[in-house]
């Protein structure tokens, strides 16, 4: 029962972090939410199943070519892969409703990323993503542009961030102390 | 207009009808200004509280900059359009300064008219990409129109 309820509370209070903070992290006393599993074709043409991701951390930044924020960043989660790619840690842009060869000119080439960039046609794996609750009045797919998580090994959601231009953490400097902290 | 933001206002002015607005116009505060075959039109729009939509001009190429287009129409023809009283706010991304309009802006568009023409209408779309401090949206078109009658 004890465990029942600190999850409900868990999942609260996970709610108002994905619409209000810019920063969540899991506290160690808590049980972090599993991801939704997914599988996309990345710009290369390659299917990528975040299962096959397992046992290894995973950073999942979530954009368009069109948002500047996400573009801002782009540059800081080559630096995290080149950084951490070799201490078990992949890195994944979601792409939302764009074509292929958009994605693969404005954000694969133009930021000579190394990593896969997978292209979520429909917007379903962004909506996964995006409570039912926050914001009711727009469409689910488009809550989480510019949104980052952390899944650890296990597959559980260890950090999120939402976009906050008044502190605009564009080097990601709370997320690379998450996976600090985790590594 | 560049192609990529033609395409993008076409699919959006397609599937975007039911989608929520965060841009205003305000047509009862239209003016219209007419001195012989000229028409001068003001039109006010008004960005919701809160947001900021991208800029019309300055606009990073990472952006979708704000536009507004106006249907062709055989009673015209559209000699000159500019935006005006904006309201500019800059943001900093990393080192690259970004160019955002909120509050209230207004369009000017200067039309010719053809011969007799007494009574016809001004069809528009505005195309923004929309963000809060935390949070960005999926590009609209507000279609809108206007009566001109002399």
């Amino acid at each position: 029962m004890k465990k029942i309820i600190l999850k409900l509370v868990f999942g609260i209070a996970m709610i108002n972090n994905l619409a209000y903070a810019q920063n969540s992290e899991i506290e160690s006393d808590t049980e972090p939410p599993e991801v939704k599993m997914f599988s996309l074709i990345s710009t290369e043409g390659d299917t990528v199943n975040l299962s096959d991701y397992k046992g290894k951390f995973v950073v999942i930044h979530i954009a368009t070519t069109w948002c500047p924020y996400c573009n801002a960043e782009a540059p800081y989660l080559e630096e995290i892969y080149k950084e951490y790619h070799d201490k078990n840690v992949e890195v994944l842009i979601i792409d939302v409703k764009e074509s292929k060869d958009l994605v693969q000119g404005r954000i694969k080439n133009k930021f000579n990323l190394s990593f896969p960039v997978l292209l979520d046609t429909d917007g379903a794996v962004a909506a996964s993503f995006a409570p039912a609750d926050v914001l009711p009045e727009l469409a689910r797919d488009e809550i989480m542009l510019a949104s980052n998580f952390l899944i650890d090994p296990n597959g559980k959601i260890q950090f999120m961030s939402l976009l906050d231009t008044k502190n605009f953490d564009v080097k990601l400097i709370h997320l690379k102390k998450r996976l600090n902290e985790l590594l | 207009m560049n192609y990529y933001s033609l395409i993008l206002c076409f699919l959006f002015s397609l599937f975007g009808k039911n989608t929520k607005q965060f841009v205003e116009f305000n047509k009862a505060d239209v003016v219209i200004v007419k001195e012989n075959s000229y028409v001068t039109v003001t039109l006010p729009f008004e960005i919701q509280s809160q947001y900021h939509i991208q800029s019309n001009s300055e606009a990073s190429d990472d952006s979708i900059p704000t536009e507004i287009t106006f249907l062709e129409n055989p009673n015209y023809s559209i000699e000159n359009q500019n935006f005006s009283l904006k309201h500019d706010e800059t943001i900093r991304l990393n080192t690259d300064i970004h160019k955002v309009l909120s509050n209230k802006f207004e369009v000017t568009v200067t039309l010719k008219l053809k011969d007799n023409v007494s009574d016809f209408n001004l069809d528009g779309a505005l195309l923004y990409q929309a963000c809060t401090d935390r949070l960005c949206l999926f590009p609209r078109t507000l279609n809108f129109q206007i009566n001109i009658n002399n």
